[in-house]
C-alpha cells in the first residue's frame, strides 16, 4: 500500500468519523422511536471505530513516512556534496556523503545523452561501477557493441 | 569471455551454446514485436521482430533468454538499433544501488 493511499484512508476515516459522530448526536437528541434508539446505540460505536481506524492509519503513515523523509534528506546531502573521484573510458565515478555509507554514482554518456546510475559504494572505478550495474565484476565487463 | 552487446540499460550476453530450455516459457509477441524490456519512467521499449527471435523467461526467477534464429535488430525509440546475430543471449537489465543490498532496475 502506498504512503499516499494510507494518508488518504486516514483522512477518509477522520471525515467519516466526524460525520458519524454528528449523525449519532442528532439521532440521540431527536430520535424517540424504536428505530432511532437502535441507531443511537450503534452509530456511536461506528464513529468510535472510525476514530480508532484513523489513528491506526495515521500511525502507519508516520511509520512509513519518517524513514522516507530521512532517506530524502540523505539523498539531498549526497547530491549536494557530490564530487568526481575517478574517470576512465567507461565514464566517471562520483561520490557524495551519506549517513550510513558514501553514495556513489557512475556518470555515463551514450547517444541519448548523459545518465547517472547509483552503484555499490564498494566500487572504486567507473568501469567497476558500470559492470556492477549489469551484475558483473569489473574485469568481466567488456561490451563488443554499446549503443 | 562471452560477447556482450549493450543497448541503453539492456545487455545481451552471447551464450556459447544454446541452454536446455526446460522450465523456460516463451513470451508472446505484441503486434509482431517481442518486448524485451520497458523503461518504467518513459515507457520506451526495446523490441525485436518476432519472426526472427523468441524470448523465453525462466519459471523460477527473472532470468530471460532470447534465441535469435536469423540476424535481427533490437529497436528502441531513443537508442540506435543493435544488430544481433543468430544465437542464444542472456538478457541482463541494468540495476541501481539502493540501501541494504537491494538493487532495483534503472528507471529510464
Amino acid at each position: 500500500m502506498s504512503i499516499l493511499s494510507i494518508a488518504g484512508l486516514a483522512v477518509g476515516y477522520i471525515i467519516i468519523g466526524l460525520i458519524m459522530s454528528y449523525v449519532a448526536h442528532w439521532v440521540i437528541r431527536d430520535g424517540n422511536d424504536e428505530k432511532s434508539i437502535v441507531a443511537g446505540m450503534y452509530w456511536p460505536l461506528f464513529s468510535l471505530m472510525c476514530i480508532f481506524m484513523s489513528i491506526f492509519m495515521l500511525g502507519r503513515f508516520l511509520l512509513a513516512g519518517v524513514p522516507r523523509l530521512f532517506n530524502w534528506i540523505d539523498s539531498w546531502v549526497a547530491s549536494a556534496t557530490r564530487r568526481i573521484i575517478q574517470s576512465d573510458a567507461h565514464g566517471e565515478l562520483w561520490q557524495g556523503a551519506g549517513h550510513a555509507e558514501p553514495w556513489k554514482w557512475v556518470k555515463v554518456s551514450d547517444e541519448t545523452g548523459m545518465h547517472w546510475v547509483r552503484v555499490d559504494p564498494d566500487v572504486h572505478t567507473a568501469k567497476e561501477g558500470v559492470a556492477w550495474s549489469y551484475g558483473m565484476e569489473g574485469d568481466d565487463y567488456d561490451p563488443s557493441v554499446r549503443k | 569471455m562471452s560477447k556482450q552487446f549493450v543497448q541503453g540499460d539492456v545487455m545481451f550476453i552471447l551464450l556459447s551454446e544454446k541452454p536446455i530450455m526446460k522450465n523456460y516459457k516463451p513470451i508472446s509477441p505484441q503486434a509482431g514485436r517481442i518486448v524485451i524490456a520497458r523503461g518504467e519512467k518513459t515507457g520506451h521499449v526495446h523490441t525485436v521482430d518476432s519472426a526472427a527471435a523468441t524470448l523465453f523467461s525462466f519459471a523460477f526467477n527473472d532470468e530471460r533468454i532470447i534465441v535469435v534464429d536469423m540476424e535481427t535488430e533490437v529497436e528502441h525509440d531513443e537508442h540506435p538499433p543493435l544488430t544481433l546475430s543468430p544465437g542464444a543471449y542472456n538478457i541482463v537489465l541494468q540495476r541501481q544501488y539502493v540501501e541494504k543490498e537491494k538493487a532495483r532496475r534503472v528507471l529510464d
